[in-house]
């Protein structure tokens, strides 16, 4: 009872600790159930983070750049040459594909099939922070909604899936990757158009590689078939391609295979994104 | 005043550089980067005792919460634990010792790990242990004790200069 009259920091730690523990819970469990509450909080204190994350980011990479510039003219003389080539052989090539795209329009308006390639809008974005934790494969684009981004729009890089945009404020948005552990896309396989789900897995990203599950035990999947993205997701847009098929193997249930995938993105060497300003549910409400 | 601002502004340090700079050192896939944040928390442990690493611990994993868009207060939770767990061994400060620290470092990361593969990744179904003790925390210890030489130079420098006198007499009846 005399312990009252000590004044607080005088506490017993064992006693601080277990009050702090139990905020930490109380912390938890509200922010687990009332997201919006604390949005507030986060979007302030992340807006204050963001302008000094892409002033470093800046700095880093115009050094890093400067680095490379120095080791990379050799290599890109050799490149300039190479590709040179290749775009003399992709001109051929064009005017071949251009020729079987009449042809295709041509017996698509026979066979009056809905044009189902949309041409999504995309915005480009910079990479300002990768993840900070080191156990979420997620990462920060400097645009926000401020530029129109909202949340589950879809992220690319090149041609492949880089993620999904979970977290938007003003001048920042926070997208998952599909390397994440916590992250599952439903897939499409090509040429057999098997169902799939595919997801992240931080075992395998090692070796370069995420996982794929739930394919059908009467499947022909091969390796090297392309993954993509779903028309049954109800948030990833349907035909972007995801990667390719590796080690496909019986699952030990007797019901499903399993196998790897390796990404066409090379997450190794991310730095700026395209983000889909075309929402899914928007799509399918048309 | 001063020491909260001195703790302030070095946690936003390291959250920031951990999550800009420092993942330009990353290795491969994994996400290997050296964790500031368990250094300043040890550090602040091993200067002055269990309740002020507590409290380090505890603001420090709100910032990093925040910034990373995972629940609030998990790893508030976690590096929590770990300035209460160091501050343990505040009564063997001395000035200028390594060895000690080093020690705590590297075992407070691979906990650090440990907790985090219990909490995030057991939760959902990965039973893998061995291959995250191998390919996660390991490594993480290790490269984090690299960089924590030199980092914990600097933090027991501003301790020393910087905060020290301000508190000596505290510090004395805490340990």
């Amino acid at each position: 009872m005399k312990e009252r009259q000590k004044p607080k920091y005088d506490m017993e730690p064992r006693y601080v600790l277990l009050i702090m523990t139990m905020i930490c819970i109380f912390l938890i469990f509200f922010s687990y159930k009332f997201a919006n509450v604390f949005d507030v909080a986060r979007t302030r204190m992340n807006s204050f983070l963001v302008p000094l994350q892409k002033g470093i980011t800046t700095l880093g990479t115009g050094i890093n750049n400067a680095v490379d510039n120095f080791e990379q003219v050799e290599a890109l003389q050799k490149e300039i040459a190479e590709l040179k080539a290749e775009n003399d052989r992709i001109t051929r090539e064009k005017e071949n594909i251009e020729q079987s795209l009449y042809d295709l329009e041509r017996y698509k308006q026979l066979l009056s099939l809905a044009d189902s390639y949309k041409n999504y809008t995309t915005v480009g974005a910079n990479i300002i922070a990768k993840d900070s934790s080191g156990y979420y494969a997620r990462f920060t684009l400097d645009k926000g909604y401020k530029d129109g981004i909202q949340v589950d729009m879809n992220v690319l890089a090149g041609a492949g899936l880089v993620g999904i945009i979970t977290e938007v404020g003003p001048n920042y948005s926070i997208v998952r990757s599909i390397i994440d552990d916590n992250n599952y896309v439903s897939a499409i396989v090509t040429k057999t158009d098997d169902n799939c789900i595919v997801c992240g897995n931080l075992e395998l990203l090692s070796m370069g590689y995420i996982e794929i599950r739930d394919l059908s035990i009467n499947t022909e999947v091969r390796n090297n078939y392309k993954v993509y993205t779903s028309p049954l997701s109800d948030k990833y847009l349907p035909d972007i391609l995801i990667g390719y098929i590796s080690n496909i193997q019986n699952e030990n249930d007797g019901l499903t295979k399993t196998g790897y995938l390796t990404p066409v993105v090379d997450f190794e060497h991310l730095n700026t994104v395209l983000i889909i300003t075309d929402l899914k549910k928007n799509l399918t409400e048309e | 005043m001063v020491v909260v601002l001195v703790y302030a502004v070095e946690i936003l340090i390291a959250v920031l550089l951990k999550t800009t700079l420092f993942t330009h050192l990353a290795f491969g896939y994994y996400n290997i980067i050296p964790d500031l944040i368990v250094m300043i928390v040890v550090a602040a442990a091993y200067q002055r005792g269990k309740t002020k690493g507590m409290f380090v611990g505890f603001f420090a994993g709100l910032v990093l919460d925040i910034a990373s868009g995972g629940y609030l207060g998990v790893f508030a939770l976690f590096y929590m634990f770990l300035g209460y767990l160091n501050g343990f061994l505040a009564k063997y400060y001395v000035q200028n010792d390594i060895l000690l620290p080093l020690m705590m470092a590297a075992a407070s990361e691979f906990l650090f790990a440990f907790m985090c593969y219990v909490f995030l990744f057991l939760t959902h179904g990965r039973t893998h242990l061995g291959a995250y003790i191998l390919y996660q925390m390991i490594p993480l210890a290790i490269y984090t004790c690299i960089v924590f030489i030199p980092v914990y130079r600097i933090l027991d420098l501003i301790y020393w200069k910087v905060t020290k006198p301000l508190y000596t007499d505290y510090s004395k009846v805490e340990t």
